[in-house]
């Protein structure tokens, strides 16, 4: 069985029921034959993947829906071979570069030269072109950014690009210059509501309003997140009536605490007991710049108005650290002990030394 | 059969035999009886070893010896290495612990126990693994045990004939069907030996195709290329058709691990990581994984020589060495100790060093015997020692890594102690302006350039240390937020980041900043509490991530199985905890990255002390298992203070070096 996510994801542009100038404007580009490159970008769980999808679709039909799982293999310059499976159609083809690390960009160009250099020979097909969907294109090194670039430009007859991104930040500007940008903005709670009810009624199950408002609340504009709690309580409790309380995820209450020991005690000793919790996250696969996200907001909750501004500055501070350093647990612990020592300073109204700005 | 093999043997003899043959000519007072004692290494077959001729040749060098010999009077020049002459030849005599020469005794014991009923056993008993640093006799072990067991060792070695690239006559063969083969004929067939105590009372006709099991080992410490993925593919077949094989003589393969350090590929981008593992000469890819898990290859991990075995192995050879009738003086105390000290644990570094220190006669050596040595002062002499054996030997001391970290974390400036008298450096030119002033320190005593030269590990390593050492040394949390944030510097100087592409280069630069910086932020004179030094829970946790990792692929690929949709592996495991405890089918490991209980205890730390200090020279202590030790989530409190207790070393001043 697949999970209800995946099961009600809308499939064609009409189904989509939120941004519905969003769906008019990728309907009217894809009938119109002449198709960009593309970069959509927006919040995770906003529904990137779900539009690609169904533009495919819209461009290409139904066929886009036979998918097939191929394992390929690359040869890397310096002779390794790379297993990689890639998820294709007749129409498109899919990656995601993460799956293969630092070789990002041979496994690219490999591919988009493959797709640029034949023809599409399925004479009934829609479009002559086929479309190369790249996913998490922020994870993109900067060789395999460079590399596509050129490409891009190259072999336009016969092929698109589609990347998807949660932010435009870490791709280079000739990218972004060369692509259309589409914004795929978080969707409302009202929205949500509806995409919950419609989860509902396909399960056959009533969902009552008050656990609806708050899986919503609890979501925070990702639907994605909505569905999987809402399967989570439907699972829990079948009948989702009495008052059901919205689990966190271990990790998440695992944050608040920590939260909570920075602001009990700042001390040496403390900080090795922060210390050890933050390893126990990060052993739990839990990105670093989340953590760091997590009990930065929670801290912001609980100090007082003059901190706040502070805090998040040294966060995001130490979250470029982060990106250019390699041990993640310096960075996340060097701003623990910065917010102690602020936290300490503000407590017993001593005057904070002006290295402020750096 | 055979006239087969013979096309297959390399005809010529290979450079490798030449200079085999070569060292026995020159062999000297060795007595020929030594044949017996060195188990004939063979090229790629069994079938063609003949001792017995290298026996003669090995006769005719010792005639020739002699007449030399005689032309030099009593100077005898011994030029064969010390390692081979003194190579023990009891297990008395391995400087191994007891309780690793009884483990592999036991081994091949069982393997080679033919009793009804131990068959069983017997297929867990085929591929014995020895993995543990270099010089720590693992290969000695082997060869010992065989001899007092009267096995014969039957060694593979990769040919080294790639160079003949004109010779068209000869028959080339793909190192897999090579290998192959070697193994193969090694269980069926014994050697061809002539002068065996065993053959010489049995007929003269050995039956050659009667499996042999029962008296020889393999041994394969020349490894293919594992790091290539065919090379390495084809050497696993290899093993798994051994074990597939039915039962025969066992298997023993030496792994002188590399280790790993801490350095920047280990925690970097996790695939890159995982890629540069593949290619360190490891358990992990010489032998297939599922093998090790199965229990169908033993591993028995082999230590560095503990000091106290390695300075009586050394006095043995010494007393051995240093005969009346030789003209040379022994070497002092004082220089076996310096020897000892410095070779990490590692046996054949020692001798290597000791035979070359040897050639000249060492300051001191001797004592009073001869008039010069005895006018030195007992500090001047060691002294000297130590500058010889310091140009011999560029190993850094063993003990190095604690005073490493003792000189960086008690921070010692001029003036600590107002009683003290010794002279202050020469003061730098003006005063720092006023705003600055509260960086104004006393001079130090720590020179950071010398510690760099010095240091022991790199400075990705030396970071893990300090990050987890430095709490105990402060005293405000200023002190800790500077030196936190001075970590945090030094880390993206060896970043994978995209703002410096020559890493490499800026490592001194990284070492200064990061000495230089603790040294600034620490406190001084530092309060003594009685810290103790612990090891990075760095390596812990990040086996525990990668293990966590690969769980969290695999849920990608369950959900890709089931509906065809890709997720992002970060999308796993932060949104799909709640879900995966109820949907019936997810892979039940999910666990190790959903499952996270908030629990208050500490977590466990363990404790650097001086064996792996000692260790930490060449190899990397860190990446060996060193038992399990997670965080004490069932244990109560008191367990883990016991704990503690235990692991501490008793004081021991650190900063006193």
């Amino acid at each position: 069985m697949s999970l209800w996510v995946d099961q009600y994801r809308p499939r064609t542009l009409d189904d989509l029921h939120y941004h519905p100038e969003l769906s008019a404007r990728l309907r009217s580009l894809a009938a119109s034959g002449d198709f960009p490159h593309m970069l959509f970008y927006g919040p995770s769980g906003a529904g990137k993947k779900t539009r690609i999808a169904c533009t495919l679709r819209e461009l290409f039909g139904p066929g886009v829906e036979k998918l097939k799982i191929d394992q390929r293999v690359f040869m890397t310059p310096s002779k390794r071979k790379l297993d990689v499976n890639i998820v294709q159609s007749n129409f498109h083809i899919e990656i995601t570069p993460s799956d293969v690390g630092i070789y990002d960009r041979v496994v690219i160009q490999e591919i988009l030269k493959e797709i640029a250099q034949t023809q599409q020979v399925d004479l009934s097909a829609k479009q002559r072109f086929k479309v190369v969907i790249i996913n998490e294109a922020d994870s993109l090194s900067r060789d395999a950014q460079a590399a596509l670039r050129r490409t891009m430009e190259k072999y336009m007859s016969n092929m698109r690009v589609i990347l998807c991104a949660n932010s435009t930040s870490k791709l280079i500007a000739p990218i972004k210059s060369r692509c259309l940008l589409i914004r795929v903005a978080a969707p409302s709670p009202e929205e949500m509501g509806v995409a919950l009810a419609r989860v509902a009624k396909k399960e056959k199950f009533d969902l009552p309003d008050e656990a609806a408002t708050q899986i919503v609340s609890d979501a925070a504009g990702n639907l994605r997140k909505a569905i999987l709690i809402l399967e989570a309580l439907k699972m829990q409790s079948p009948d989702l009536t009495s008052n059901i309380s919205v689990a966190k995820p271990d990790w998440e209450t695992y944050c608040i605490k920590v939260a909570d020991l920075i602001l009990q005690e700042q001390s040496a000793q403390r900080v090795m007991l922060v210390r050890g919790k933050l390893y126990e996250l990060l052993s739990h696969c839990i990105p670093p710049t989340t953590i760091l996200k997590t009990i930065a907001s929670h801290l912001v909750d609980r100090v007082d108005e003059s901190l706040k501004a502070d805090i998040m500055h040294w966060a995001a501070f130490y979250e470029v650290r982060m990106c250019t350093g390699s041990k993640k647990i310096f960075h996340l612990e060097a701003w623990v002990v910065k917010v102690m020592s602020l936290y300490k300073h503000f407590f017993y109204g001593i005057d904070m030394p002006d290295d402020f700005e750096i | 059969m055979l006239p087969k093999s013979t096309k297959i043997a390399p005809a010529r003899p290979t450079a490798r035999s030449k200079a085999k043959a070569k060292t026995s000519t020159l062999t000297f007072e060795t007595p020929p009886s030594s044949g017996s004692k060195k188990p004939v290494k063979l090229l790629s077959q069994p079938i063609f070893s003949l001792p017995s001729s290298q026996e003669t040749s090995r006769e005719g060098s010792v005639q020739i010896e002699n007449r030399k010999g005689k032309q030099r009077a009593q100077s005898p020049v011994d030029d064969q290495l010390w390692v081979d002459k003194y190579e023990p030849q009891t297990a008395e005599d391995l400087a191994v612990h007891k309780r690793k020469v009884e483990d592999v005794r036991k081994w091949l014991g069982e393997a080679f126990d033919s009793s009804p009923g131990s068959t069983k056993r017997r297929k867990y008993r085929r591929i014995l693994a020895l993995t543990g640093p270099a010089g720590t006799g693992k290969t000695v072990t082997i060869r010992v045990l065989a001899k007092e067991m009267n096995v014969q060792v039957v060694e593979w070695q990769n040919s080294v004939d790639g160079g003949a690239i004109g010779d068209q006559d000869f028959d080339r063969e793909s190192f897999s069907s090579k290998f192959q083969a070697f193994l193969s004929r090694a269980t069926t067939y014994s050697t061809l030996t002539f002068d065996s105590p065993t053959t010489s009372t049995a007929p003269p006709t050995p039956s050659l195709l009667q499996p042999l099991s029962n008296n020889h080992i393999i041994l394969i410490e020349d490894f293919p290329n594992v790091a290539h993925a065919g090379t390495r593919d084809a050497f696993h077949t290899a093993l798994r058709s051994f074990l597939a094989s039915e039962l025969s003589c066992p298997l023993v393969l030496v792994i002188s691990d590399a280790g790993l350090r801490g350095e920047v590929a280990d925690e970097a981008g996790t695939a890159q990581g995982r890629r540069l593992r593949d290619e360190v000469l490891s358990i992990r890819n010489v032998v297939p994984p599922e093998l090790v898990q199965v229990g169908l290859v033993t591993e028995i991990e082999f230590n560095p020589v503990a000091i106290t075995l390695l300075r009586r192995a050394i006095n043995s050879i010494v007393e051995a060495h240093f005969t009346a009738s030789n003209p040379h003086l022994p070497p002092s105390k004082e220089a076996i100790d310096m020897v000892v000290q410095s070779a990490n644990g590692d046996i054949r570094s020692a001798l290597m060093t000791l035979q070359f220190a040897c050639i000249v006669d060492l300051p001191g050596s001797g004592g009073a015997k001869r008039g010069k040595g005895g006018k030195l002062s007992k500090r001047a002499k060691a002294e000297a020692t130590r500058g010889i054996l310091a140009s011999i030997t560029q190993r850094e001391q063993s003990l190095v890594l604690f005073h490493l970290l003792g000189k960086l974390l008690y921070n010692k400036r001029f003036g600590d102690d107002p009683e003290e008298k010794e002279e202050w450096p020469p003061e730098l030119p003006g005063s720092l302006p006023p705003h600055l002033a509260h960086h104004e320190r006393r001079p130090s005593k720590v020179d950071p350039n010398a510690l760099y030269g010095d240091s022991p590990i790199d400075t990705s390593l030396l970071s893990l240390y300090l990050h987890q050492n430095y709490t105990q040394y402060c005293d405000e949390m200023d002190e800790c937020e500077a030196i936190s944030d001075w970590l945090s510097i030094a880390d993206t100087f060896g970043g994978t980041g995209d703002l410096w592409p020559h890493q490499s280069t800026l490592a001194p630069y990284a070492f200064q900043t990061l000495t230089r910086g603790v040294l600034h932020s620490l406190p001084t004179p530092v309060a003594r509490r009685n810290q103790k030094i612990f090891k990075p829970e760095f390596f812990d946790h990040l086996r525990k991530t990668r293990d966590a990792e690969g769980v969290v692929a695999d849920v990608v690929a369950w959900i890709e199985g089931t509906s065809g949709v890709r997720w992002g592996e970060d999308e796993v495991s932060t949104e799909l905890g709640g879900v995966l405890k109820f949907v019936d089918g997810a892979p039940r490991s999910h666990v190790a990255f959903t499952h996270l209980p908030y629990s208050l205890n500490p977590s466990r730390m363990e404790q650097l002390d001086e064996q792996d200090a000692a260790a930490l020279g060449d190899t990397a202590a860190e990446e060996r298992p060193e038992g399990t030790h997670g965080v004490g989530q069932g244990t109560g409190e008191v367990q883990i203070a016991e704990d503690r207790e235990r692991e501490w070393l008793s004081d021991d001043d650190i900063g006193e070096f």
